[in-house]
């Protein structure tokens, strides 16, 4: 039995005990949001924040997050309204084809929820575990730029 | 689902023993096939192996389970019985006299020759010779979304989700493979995580239409990120020797070139991608004297195919490596090198072919030099800091003799807004948003109330592939069409209108090649080399870029920056080596993708010149930015130290070896 | 496979007395050799809610690490206070990336006993010495004996790694290491360094390497040679010619043995120029 909280509500779930979260997230919960690019680790599409931290979700087990708080990309909007981040990453042209853009967004969340006002260097830092085919950077850095200055 | 793969890179099938999968597990070989072909230019790659295989990781069979994990599982206690046979490496060995056969019609798929003016004469008239070999590896797509499909059956209709392209090419394979009329296939792209050029073709899409069809369940497929690697399409890599001759006043006077293709086990779209090599490769520049030799060569490896680029940059990095050599012995400015050297409208391309539309590359070289960045290289005094520069060009359009048009529809709804219904996947680029952007221009009313439809062979027209530069250009000239056609008969509610590509005026008897039309850039790069490792840290890169009018600056900045680190990539790290047929790099820790903190800042200028025959001046920007910024890092790192890079991705090593420039020992 | 997370590390050690058992922390390593059927174990027992393995603490001159702190929090402000373990931030800064760093535990670094691993490397320098515990007791084993060969520790199959001892003394140090890229890289090579400096010569030195050899290894020649040396540019230039004659690499698909050399002398040079700038 699993018993955690995910995008603010209290879970308790029958899981096998060997599940990843990832598989956990997408397949029991139904947060499609999440997403395996490489199965280890390495290209952060699957990052979930486990208690404020990103983490990739593909070499967790879900029963590791017993008593945690999990966010996925579907609990950052509020009440319907995306988050300032999800604006500003459509406002500077900083989605693609979005592969990796909900783990963009939930590791760049939680460099400015420490930091709310890093250099381009700590941006460039803290989304360097995610992986973008398309953008080349630049345009994600641009947009975490721009809701840092906002503040 | 999951594929049975060969773990052999090139043998004869004698046996596949399926005894050990229990009755509730399924499996699909050839034989449930109607035509074992993937439907495509050249027909030459069988849908499943059945009696060879011709490289590693390439599919056999189909497992099916109620579970992803146990189809895995099960596939692997499929047993297939080889009889090896030997490898073939390299393009090189694959035409040697004795080499083992892939196919009985011999290694040599195809090749291309071209000869102008005269180029043994002008040779001799040259101030100064350079020639080397160069090397281009592999590289891989890395889409970040692995391929998937998921299809199903509604009484005689196979439904399916694919992550492509092209569903009018997909519903194609899939209605021959299977046997079905192509009306009883209906193909919906999914929102694609990524193609570069590497799901336009197969994937998956017939397997899970296979297992739907057989079994009358929906399928779902969905590859790992080592099946990605080993089993999919990549870049040509490429062998080259490259011959130039240049006059004491920098003129490019001659350039010869022998080139060998790889194009692994199956043609895909080589044929093609030899065309726009050799098109591409002299650059962007008048040359009058031309000899141009390409060979394309079957080895045994993961097919290669279309990729971003398509040819021009493997090229791109041996002709710009010697204009930046050439530029240095012949104390020319490499800018002023180019200015003189470029192509302009109404001149004749490496090919002969005319330069028919808009040409902006001494435009883009200007741009260049007034940036910051380039200014800073007459200030900087770090001897371990240096810069470099490269101009390139890509063409627009499927090529000479492809038919290359847009169907589209557009339907007045009751409550005013207007359906927009277009034959093209959007795969991340943003033809979406730039399309929507057009129609709601041209019909004059507000983007919330254009309702784009693509990517669905049952409510969209066949308007070919999203690849070759085109999808905005051609679609949305087809757009404005419809729009004029709804706008003489308004009552009517709908306009439609069907639209070419230009094609070029030259015929050169070959299929896909030449172009009418190109776009046209100039990018550098400011770089500092590490002293304790070889390895050079970007610091940053402006690029100029001319395409047409801009329609959407967020998306073209957008397609520069992202194929500028793409190309990053191919320079500082990523190459598929294979060794005994099988690739050492089947993993993200050992294929070497660009990271946050390797990408340097890069700004886009784009110089915006009215291209007359494109929507609202436009012409095509996807691809061009993969072009050159490989040798532009490579001569920035060439002007700090003694050597010459020809070539990657990078051997640290060998920069880390190479004596400081001007150093006397 | 069973996943059993034990309330005690009592109850942890008696399940990992049954066959086929391993722990799993972080999981950063374990779970990707689970996809690759590099392992398949009976049973995985989830250690990462015993919360005493969490803790730094300073006791007798000794920072205790626990086995499951973070590779986030050995980057941080806890083990920056102490300028001697400067190595170990340094390398839990460039290690991975920030999701990995936010699960992998030095404890799990050093069981696994990777070559590459850079919390390894750094603490091997710092002359630390790890906690073995077993339902029988409490051993500890100085890290320079910890590795046996390729991924082969001195670690028992029913004996969790709990701790690591820190000692905590006059000096610096310093990690640096070369990847094929700036951040999700494994190291081509690695180098810390332990080093106390009294009247301009070295008092104390300990260098240890990383990705040259089947394990971390200590470079105890170079140490030698250094130790009572002043940093001039001769000694630097002799530590670098030691240091690669010390070293036996090998090529792979990140680097030649040849490479390795340069790279593990060019790294030498340039910490040991850093601790004579330092000082002046």
């Amino acid at each position: 039995m699993l018993s955690c909280k995910i995008n603010g509500e209290e879970i308790h779930s029958e899981i096998p005990s060997d599940m990843r979260l990832i598989d956990f997230l997408r397949e029991e919960m139904n947060l499609t949001g999440v997403k395996e690019g490489c199965s280890e680790g390495e290209c952060g599409a699957c990052t979930v924040l486990f208690n404020g931290d990103p983490v990739n979700s593909c070499i967790m087990l879900a029963i590791q997050a017993e008593g945690a708080e999990i966010t996925t990309i579907e609990g950052i909007a509020k009440d319907g309204k995306l988050s300032d981040l999800q604006q500003a990453f459509i406002d500077h042209g900083a989605v693609q084809c979005g592969f990796c853009t909900p783990g963009m967004i939930l590791a760049a969340q939680a460099l400015l929820d420490k930091n709310p006002h890093p250099a381009e260097a700590e941006i460039r830092h803290a989304i360097s575990g995610n992986l973008c085919r398309c953008t080349g950077y630049q345009a994600i850095v641009d947009a975490i730029l721009a809701v840092s200055q906002r503040k | 689902m999951a594929i049975v793969r060969s773990t052999e890179p090139h043998a004869f099938i004698t046996g596949l023993d399926f005894s050990e999968l229990p009755s509730d597990i399924l499996y699909f070989t050839a034989k449930d096939l109607e035509e074992n072909i993937i439907e495509d230019a050249i027909e030459d790659q069988p849908v499943l192996a059945y009696d060879k295989v011709r490289f590693y990781g390439e599919p056999i069979a189909i497992v099916a389970a109620d579970s992803h994990q146990k189809a895995v599982s099960f596939s692997q206690k499929v047993k297939v019985k080889y009889q090896k046979l030997p490898i073939v490496e390299t393009p090189k060995q694959a035409l040697e006299p004795d080499a083992p056969l892939l196919f009985e019609k011999g290694n040599l798929l195809s090749e291309f020759h071209h000869e102008k003016g005269n180029v043994t004469e002008s040779f001799e008239d040259c101030d100064l010779i350079l020639e080397e070999d160069f090397h281009l590896p592999i590289q891989d797509h890395a889409y970040m979304e692995p391929d998937a499909a998921f299809a199903w059956m509604e009484g005689d209709v196979l439904s399916i989700y694919t992550s492509t392209q092209n569903v009018f090419h997909d519903q194609r394979m899939i209605a021959r493979a299977l046997g079905i009329p192509l009306h009883n296939v209906h193909v919906m792209a999914a929102t694609v995580g990524g193609g570069f050029g590497g799901k336009d073709g197969h994937t998956v899409q017939i397997f899970a239409a296979l297992v739907a069809y057989r079994t009358g369940r929906p399928a779902k497929i969905v590859i790992s990120r080592r099946e990605v690697f080993i089993g999919t399409y990549k870049r040509h890599a490429v062998d080259l020797h490259l011959k130039m001759g240049f006059q004491k006043d920098g003129t490019f006077r001659a350039l010869s070139s022998t080139a060998y293709l790889d194009t692994g086990a199956y043609a895909g779209l080589g044929p093609a991608v030899m065309g726009l090599f050799s098109e591409h490769l002299g650059g962007p520049y008048v040359i009058s004297n031309v000899k141009i030799d390409s060979y394309l060569v079957y080895t045994d490896k993961a097919p290669a195919h279309a990729m971003r680029g398509f040819g021009a940059p493997q090229g791109a990095f041996a002709t710009e490596s010697l204009i930046n050599r050439a530029a240095n012995i012949l104390q020319i400015d490499p800018i002023e090198i180019r200015m003189k050297n470029a192509l302009t409208q109404g001149a004749l391309g490496t090919l002969g072919q005319k330069m028919e539309h808009v040409v902006g590359l001494r435009e883009a070289l200007e741009v260049v030099r007034d940036s910051d960045l380039w200014k800073e290289k007459n200030t900087n005094q770090d001897p371990s800091i240096g810069f470099g520069i490269a101009a390139g060009y890509l063409s627009c359009g499927l090529g000479k003799g492809v038919p290359d048009s847009a169907k589209v529809e557009i339907d007045r709804e009751p409550n005013g807004d207007f359906t927009v219904r277009v034959g093209l996947v959007d795969i991340g680029q943003g033809n979406a948003t730039a399309l929507a952007a057009i129609a709601g221009e041209a019909l004059k009313v507000p983007l919330e109330k254009i309702h784009l439809i693509m990517a669905d062979t049952t409510q969209t027209f066949d308007c070919g592939s999203t690849a070759g530069s085109r999808s905005v250009f051609i679609a949305g000239n087809a757009i404005l069409a419809a729009v004029r056609d709804y706008f003489s008969h308004p009552e009517t509610g709908r306009g439609f209108a069907e639209t070419e590509f230009p094609q070029s005026k030259t015929d050169l008897n070959v299929i896909g090649f030449p172009h009418a039309m190109y776009t046209f850039i100039a990018q550098a790069v400011k770089l500092k080399l590490d002293p304790i490792s070889g390895q050079p840290q970007l610091a940053g890169i402006f690029a100029a870029t001319e395409a047409g009018k801009v329609i959407n600056r967020l998306s073209m900045d957008g397609q520069i920056q992202g194929g500028i680190a793409m190309s990053i990539g191919y320079t500082l790290g990523e190459n598929m080596n294979y060794r005994n047929g099988i690739p050492d790099n089947q993993r993200f820790t050992v294929y070497i993708l660009p990271t946050a903190e390797d990408i340097p800042p890069i700004q886009n200028v784009s110089v915006e010149l009215y291209e007359a025959t494109g929507p609202y001046g436009a012409k095509g920007a996807a691809e061009v930015a993969t072009v050159v910024i490989a040798p532009a890092i490579t001569s920035a790192i060439e002007s700090i130290r003694d050597l010459k890079i020809n070539r990657l991705p990078l051997d640290f090593e060998q920069i880390l070896d190479a004596k400081e420039k001007g150093s006397v020992c | 496979m069973d996943v059993i997370r034990p309330g005690s590390l009592q109850d942890c050690l008696r399940i990992l007395k049954t066959e086929h058992t391993i722990p799993i922390a972080g999981g950063t390593d374990l779970m990707v050799n689970l996809a690759l059927n590099k392992i398949s174990p009976d049973r995985i027992i989830d250690i990462t809610g015993l919360q005493e393995l969490k803790e730094i603490s300073l006791s007798d001159n000794f920072l205790k690490i626990g086995a499951l702190v973070t590779f986030s929090r050995l980057a941080g402000k806890e083990i920056a206070q102490y300028p001697c373990c400067n190595a170990l931030r340094e390398a839990a800064e460039k290690m991975g990336s920030p999701q990995i760093r936010n699960r992998a535990t030095i404890g799990g670094n050093l069981v696994t006993g990777s070559s590459a691993g850079d919390g390894s490397v750094a603490i091997l320098a710092l002359d630390a010495q790890v906690e073995l515990t077993g339902l029988d007791g409490i051993r500890k084993v100085p890290l320079s004996l910890f590795y046996s060969g390729y991924h082969q520790t001195a670690i028992h199959s029913d004996e969790l790694l709990t701790a690591v001892y820190i000692p905590i003394r006059p000096g610096t140090s310093s990690f640096q290491k070369v990847g094929k890229r700036n951040a999700l890289a494994i190291a081509v090579a690695s180098l810390a360094i332990y080093s106390y400096i009294r009247d301009s010569h070295f008092e104390q030195i300990y260098i240890a390497i990383g990705s040259v050899a089947p394990t971390p290894i200590r470079a105890v020649k170079t140490d030698l040679f250094l130790q009572g040396q002043k940093i001039t540019s001769g000694v630097i230039k002799e530590a670098a010619r030691i240091i690669q004659d010390e070293i036996a690499p090998i090529t792979d698909i990140r680097g030649t043995a040849d490479y390795r050399r340069k790279l593990i002398a060019n790294l030498l040079a340039d910490q040991l120029q850093q601790l004579s700038e330092s000082k002046n």
